[in-house]
């Protein structure tokens, strides 16, 4: 019997599976099998914090404003690689998480969830932040979206991540014990 | 695991008016109104206005045209001097937009007023919400 992995339990964050064990990821619309051959971490540290106003080029994030989706290239995976991460701001900002640059994540039909300051208040190990990125995809890697809900304009807008890399091979089928993980989020 | 953000009132380091001075407002979410609130936690002022001072901290009400609404005691400065005052010596007063219509309602951003003009003055604001 296949299982879906504890991904969101409260926790910090670890490894889905071992090496050697197998993964099947949903993405390209279709759930499609790997083999882990190679899992190291990712330590949140400075190389994978982003400002998001200097990746947007822009001088401050406005008063009550946004920066809309930026790409974020610090975490475009090679491919046959999965990163596996979470994430929170530094800043008072709030985060919109983008898998491609026009698919909307912790989306229910009623309201879109932010990352923001106080998402760890009731999450302290931020597992309802994880997603995955696929690499090889082209464009279907991670975009971050950043809502600013001050009465003033701030200069940064800083988001750091921290996760697990996992190196994978292709398997012609799926096997029956693999761990199914929605690596791209798409629903239909 | 963090239950609120402590930072400076978001006016940055006031200069009073004698007016009505604004020195944190409130965050909004657009379409979520409401949605912090927030506590002094720490004040530090400057008075070298040749003149002993007070201050006041409170909100605005909803009327047409606003009123303050004193919410703390009155602050009495020296003139020359500096003041603090720390969490311990500040009551919890919860700053809260209240949308109740008119004068009875708050607009809940925190301001001050000085009795005159000219006087230095930062706060330390304990936010709480989502």
């Amino acid at each position: 019997m296949s299982d879906i992995s504890g991904i969101y339990d409260n926790g910090p964050i670890s490894p889905v599976c071992k090496i050697k064990e197998n993964i099947c990821a949903w993405t390209e619309l279709k759930w499609q099998p790997f083999r882990v051959e190679f899992t190291e971490g990712i330590p949140r540290s400075r190389p994978f914090v982003v400002d998001m106003v200097q990746l947007a080029g822009a001088g401050n994030i406005p008063a009550n404003g946004a920066i809309n989706q930026q790409l974020l290239a610090i975490l475009r995976p090679a491919a046959k690689e999965l990163l596996h991460l979470r994430f929170e701001p530094l800043d008072d900002v709030e985060g919109l998480l983008w898998e491609q640059s026009a698919m909307t994540r912790f989306n229910p039909k009623g309201a879109r969830a932010r990352v923001s300051m106080f998402s760890s208040a009731m999450d302290p190990y931020l597992a309802s932040t994880t997603f995955f990125v696929m690499g090889g995809l082209g464009d279907k890697d991670m975009n971050l979206e950043v809502r600013n809900p001050n009465a003033i304009a701030l200069p940064m807008a800083r988001f750091a991540f921290w996760g697990v890399r996992y190196v994978l091979d292709t398997l012609p089928s799926v096997p029956a014990n693999a761990v199914y993980l929605p690596a791209e989020g798409r629903q239909n | 695991m963090k239950n609120s953000i402590r930072k400076v009132g978001n006016q940055g380091m006031v200069t009073t008016t004698t007016g009505n001075d604004l020195i944190h407002d409130l965050v909004l979410v657009a379409g979520v109104p409401n949605v912090r609130t927030a506590v002094i936690r720490k004040i530090m002022t400057s008075n070298n206005t040749g003149a002993n001072a007070t201050l006041i901290f409170g909100t605005l009400d909803r009327q047409a045209i606003p009123v303050f609404v004193p919410l703390l005691p009155t602050l009495n400065l020296l003139n020359g001097f500096d003041a603090e005052w720390i969490e311990a010596e500040i009551p919890s007063v919860e700053f809260m937009s209240d949308m109740t219509a008119l004068a009875a309602g708050r607009n809940g951003s925190i301001y001050v007023v000085g009795s005159v003009a000219g006087i230095l003055v930062s706060i330390e604001v304990e936010e709480y919400g989502a």
